[in-house]
């Protein structure tokens, strides 16, 4: 069944048409274009699609479009404030923390996240979080030392 | 392996604002309804072609599904659409219920992925029916039950026996599991969870342990269930017996470990064969009795 959903994209108010069969992460990809979340496994195990729904970073090919009506949804896209890269997408680059940089997005979102919550992580705390996004470069030394790094940038906020 | 499937098939989403409403829906329409807590399990099986659906009836719009209750000498009580890291949030902040649920933290800090858990539920964990999650196991050591309730009235059905196989349970078409209760457990017990897994998030074998009184053969408990070696939970009991008879736990716990072991009849498969989680179903009791006894 076809409806029309309203809901926030990074800070934007977008009104779209959704089957009710159609997962968050088609909706975000195909109905709004928004080509940073990446469509891989398709079953909630590599967490490419991962994007923040109503403030908590979730695997959008396991939420359905339809809940996200009223909602509010935040992609690797909209992180950045008046232009400028977020502390953690600088602290990306200056690692070198992606290899083929498929992941990138994903990891960019969710750390993004993670930090403001917890601005003072050990390296295992970040693995530990890190756990549901797959890199499959296995670049993971440096996407953990990026992420260490960016922390000081978030204890300051 | 799983079909290449990306799109789920054609469905009715319904998102009720009451339980009244959710189960006239259910009523309605009987097995072609399906109840989505968290929808991590539904979504996946749905894709998969495992489970069908005309109508997804969303539940998490009703709000008194959120709780999360202590009660002294009753037990934790956990509402169908609370997530595995609102259980961790509470559990934060209140370090006492944690410590007497130990086992149940210590699984859900396990349970999925830190970001699948903004999503996959404590409830909708055990009610998918596989073999390998984390809270079946703590479920079956707190003796847990789960309030089942549908137009034609309500029940309390343990977790353990509620479990048929993946995506089968003893609920009916009309029931919706409101609630989990965590029953205390006894006063000064110390309670363990072990996953051992493989190079997924998935474990090979997870045991849940409980002690109370280790130095007093006739006022200790014991409690062991073993999960993912089995395709359902299992509870030791004969184990458990045995052990609380015992003079002392040291004496016979090895012994008891690998009868136990030899018992079960355990999974094979790619990732560990059955003789191999044998070895560590017996290492791991050990393990985790030794750490109880020093707790």
């Amino acid at each position: 069944m076809a409806r029309t959903i309203t809901l926030k994209l990074n800070g934007r108010m977008r009104t779209v048409e959704v089957e009710d069969n159609e997962t968050l992460l088609e909706v975000l990809r195909d109905r709004l274009g928004e080509m940073s979340v990446k469509a891989a496994c398709w079953k909630g195990e590599c967490g490419l699609c991962t994007v923040l729904f109503n403030g908590r970073p979730v695997k959008s090919c396991m939420v359905l479009g339809v809940e996200a009506d009223g909602g509010e949804v935040v992609t690797a896209a909209g992180i950045s404030r008046d232009g400028e890269l977020a502390p953690v997408q600088k602290a990306f680059i200056e690692h070198g923390a992606f290899q083929c940089g498929f992941c990138t997005p994903a990891f960019v979102v969710a750390t993004h996240y993670f930090l403001q919550k917890n601005p003072n992580p050990t390296r295992e705390e970040v693995k530990e979080f890190l756990s549901g996004i797959l890199c499959r470069c296995t670049g993971y030394k440096q996407i953990i030392d990026a992420v260490m790094d960016a922390a000081k940038y978030y204890r300051k906020q | 392996m799983s079909a290449p499937y990306t799109t789920l098939p054609e469905f009715k989403y319904v998102r009720p604002k009451s339980l009244e409403e959710a189960l006239k829906l259910l009523k309605e329409n009987g097995d072609a309804a399906k109840v989505m807590n968290g929808g991590v399990g539904l979504i996946g099986f749905m894709r998969e072609r495992l489970v069908e659906a005309q109508y997804i009836v969303d539940i998490k719009g009703i709000g008194e599904l959120k709780k999360i209750e202590y009660v002294p000498g009753k037990g934790l009580l956990i509402g169908a659409t609370v997530t595995g890291n609102e259980l961790l949030e509470f559990f934060e902040k209140n370090p006492e219920v944690r410590e007497k649920f130990r086992a149940l933290y210590e699984a859900a800090s396990h349970m999925a992925d830190a970001i699948l858990r903004n999503r996959g539920t404590i409830v909708g964990n055990i009610l998918e029916g596989l073999p390998y999650v984390d809270i079946p196991g703590p479920a079956v050591l707190f003796d847990a039950e789960v309030h089942a309730v549908s137009l034609d009235g309500e029940r309390w059905l343990p977790v353990d026996g509620l479990v048929l196989g993946p995506t089968m349970t003893q609920l009916s078409p009309g029931e919706i599991v409101t609630e989990i209760l965590f029953k205390e457990p006894p006063a000064g017990s110390k309670s363990t969870y072990i996953k051992l897994q493989s190079r997924t998030e998935y474990g090979i074998v997870n045991l849940s342990a409980l002690l109370s009184n280790a130095g007093s053969p006739g006022k200790r408990d014991v409690r062991l269930v073993v999960t993912a070696a089995t395709q359902l939970p299992y509870r030791a009991r004969e184990f458990e017996e045995n052990l609380k008879k015992a003079e002392r736990i040291d004496d016979v716990l090895e012994q008891e470990a690998e009868k136990l072991a030899n018992s079960l009849d355990v999974i094979e498969d790619p990732y560990a064969s059955a003789e191999f989680r044998k070895h560590l179903i017996k290492v791991l009791i050990i393990k985790a009795f030794k750490t109880l006894e020093v707790m």
